[in-house]
């Protein structure tokens, strides 16, 4: 087990590797340079601004002081947030788009599961097309629209939310639930599937024989069961949240990564860009190696040293 | 009129018909009815947007400043005119045309890609195989949102570069499947069979396995149709897809929602477009999935 864990994270180099140099050299190719967002420059202090920041040397050189400064754990400074480095930029909006996901994922979680959890016991029935239903238009209605859409309701017409921001409590309910609708609906539907299979085994009826209450038989033994493709969902699905709340942080006026990748791609803010996109791309790996541990966890008869086909 | 009659006359009366898999298929399709009514809604956008200048009352980028914010139902502008007094029914047909083309040709670029690294990868040599999966690995682990808006920033506002960036980090699943499909096939007898009497590698995987797989490769083409209509209505939404005055969806919702609460229609109607478009995709594809492999339950769209 240890041994598959290190050779997972020593697989992980490589990659993070690539991505760093993929997104290092496309930016370099976009048009522009991060002064000319400012008041025209002179040439000259436009020189030194390059020559400061190293801007001014050839490519390759600066991708090995870029990496040189990754072993050291220096992420470089931020170019439109004069003063700071990129860590203490992205620590601050990692922290609130983690919290975000974080929260969205648990609600997804507790949601999607028991919904699907009731569509595949009423299979068929009402019940199950009614909620079958409204995953399939969760899925479908884009976050940007129900955003605005929970805006219109909850914080113009009723008052009872406030629209947007970040801090207090109340703010965070309409961007969660924005955040949440479309993994929720995902997770409802795989749910459904993956009960819809273990319903017929052989255990179930066993377990329904020797007279065990519904709800233990429900919960212990096929929701156990079911879970497998569940949690090989959640992976992606936590990666997706974290990384797919640019939208949600857009119109919720969240101080999050999301909202500060995008600023840092339209200001050519290039260690701001390359950070976040290495901390994505490391969240996402992350996200998918915790998920294949606890495959392996939960069935033993997933072979760890298999990895994913 | 002749020739119809006869032909039904022959299939009326030809013995037993042997059933196809494709035939067999479509029959169970056509039980499904969210599917078919998904088709349905899926062909009228088609036609739609492929006589956009036909059907819709007017151009899209008319102005006309004397009518802007008309409510639903104002004559001559069926579903109202937005801040520019641009007819919304003509924008919405116009839009049609973006949504869907951008998410078509973003898809031909991932068959194009996926299919043959998937197919190279399965059939290969070990070195190969490795070389390639690893490269998928690290595209795979590449945020597709990230990597379009860094693609689009490199490139420039342009509609023609959305499908490219779309396309060119999405592949990684179709390549997988096919690789896996491919793997799996190589050990069934008739692939042996070919190999036996000397069939060249390339034609045993072209003309043999390819085939096989092609109802996985459709379900995974038409589940992930709604996916690129959502990326592209987000992308112009923050502003980075299809560039003014041109009537993506998502621009529309972006341009709507300044008066969003004194005309919730602006962002109402696109919105719903958005929807029911990525809705009837969605049915078509679980319905496909059903239908192609009846065993196998379906677990829905994965990412």
């Amino acid at each position: 087990m240890s041994h598959y864990l290190f050779r997972r994270l020593l697989e992980l180099i490589p990659v993070l590797l690539f991505v760093t140099l993929i997104t290092f050299t496309l930016m370099h190719l976009a048009p522009g340079d991060p002064w000319d967002r400012q008041r025209t420059l002179p040439p000259t202090v436009r020189a030194n601004l390059n020559a400061y920041y190293a801007l001014d040397q050839p490519l390759p050189v600066q991708f090995g002081r870029y990496l040189l400064g990754l072993l050291r754990g220096d992420l470089g400074v931020s170019f439109s947030n004069p003063g700071y480095s990129v860590q203490e930029v992205l620590g601050r909006g990692i922290a609130v788009t983690m919290h975000l996901g974080l929260l969205a994922g648990t609600a997804a979680v507790v949601t999607g599961v028991p919904l699907g959890v009731l569509a595949a016991l009423r299979q068929n029935r009402p019940a199950d097309y009614l909620s079958m239903l409204v995953a399939i238009i969760g899925y479908t209605t884009p976050s940007f629209v129900l955003g605005l859409f929970l805006i219109v309701i909850f914080a113009v017409e009723l008052r009872w939310l406030p629209p947007g921001g970040w801090g207090r409590p109340a703010q965070v309910v309409l961007p969660v639930i924005t955040l949440a609708t479309a993994p929720t609906a995902i997770l409802a539907r795989y749910t459904r599937a993956s009960m819809l299979d273990v319903r017929d085994h052989d255990f179930v009826r066993t377990a329904h024989a020797k007279g065990l209450r519904e709800y233990v038989v429900i919960t212990r033994h096929m929701l156990r069961n079911a879970l497998g493709p569940i949690i090989t969902v959640l992976g992606p699905m936590m990666a997706a949240l974290v990384t797919g709340s640019f939208v949600v942080e857009q119109i919720f006026r969240i101080p999050g990564i999301g909202r500060l990748y995008v600023s840092a791609i339209f200001a050519r803010d290039y260690p701001l860009i390359m950070g976040t996109t290495l901390l994505y791309a490391t969240i996402v790996a992350v996200f998918n190696l915790v998920v294949d541990l606890l495959a392996v966890a939960l069935d033993p008869r997933v072979d760890a040293t298999q990895g994913r086909v | 009129m002749k020739a119809q009659t006869t032909t039904i006359h022959r299939s009326a009366t030809r013995a037993p018909q042997s059933r196809t898999f494709w035939g067999d298929a479509w029959c169970r399709l056509r039980r499904n009815h969210a599917t078919m009514l998904g088709l349905v809604a899926i062909l009228l956008v088609v036609v739609l947007a492929s006589c956009a200048e036909r059907c819709a009352p007017s151009p899209y980028d008319l102005q006309d400043m004397s009518a802007t914010l008309q409510p639903i139902g104002t004559p001559g502008h069926l579903l109202g005119t937005d801040q520019l007094g641009r007819d919304l029914l003509s924008r919405l047909i116009y839009g049609a045309r973006i949504s869907l083309g951008v998410s078509t040709l973003a898809q031909l670029l991932v068959l194009l890609i996926g299919i043959p690294i998937g197919l190279i990868a399965g059939s290969g040599g070990r070195w190969r195989d490795d070389i390639l999966m690893r490269g998928t690995d690290i595209i795979y682990a590449f945020p597709d949102l990230l990597f379009v808006i860094v693609m689009l920033s490199v490139l420039g506002r342009n509609v023609f570069y959305v499908p490219m960036a779309m396309g060119l980090i999405s592949w990684t699943t179709l390549a997988r499947l096919v690789r896996a499909q491919v793997l799996s096939l190589r050990t069934c007898d008739f692939v042996l069979a070919a190999e036996v009497i000397g069939v060249p590698t390339w034609q045993i995987v072209l003309r043999h396995i390819l085939p096989h797989m092609l109802a996985p490769i459709i379900v995974t083409v038409t589940l992930g149709m709604p996916q690129f209509i959502l990326l592209e209505a987000t992308l112009s939404f923050i502003g980075i897809g299809a560039p003014p005055p041109m009537p993506s969806w998502g621009l529309m919702v972006n341009e709507g929602f300044t008066a969003i609460f004194s005309y919730p229609h602006l962002v109402v109607i696109p919105g719903s477009a958005i929807a029911i478009t990525t809705l009837s995709c969605t049915f078509v594809g679980d319905g496909l999935c059903d239908a192609l492999d009846p065993r196998q339950e379906h677990l829905g769209m994965d990412r």
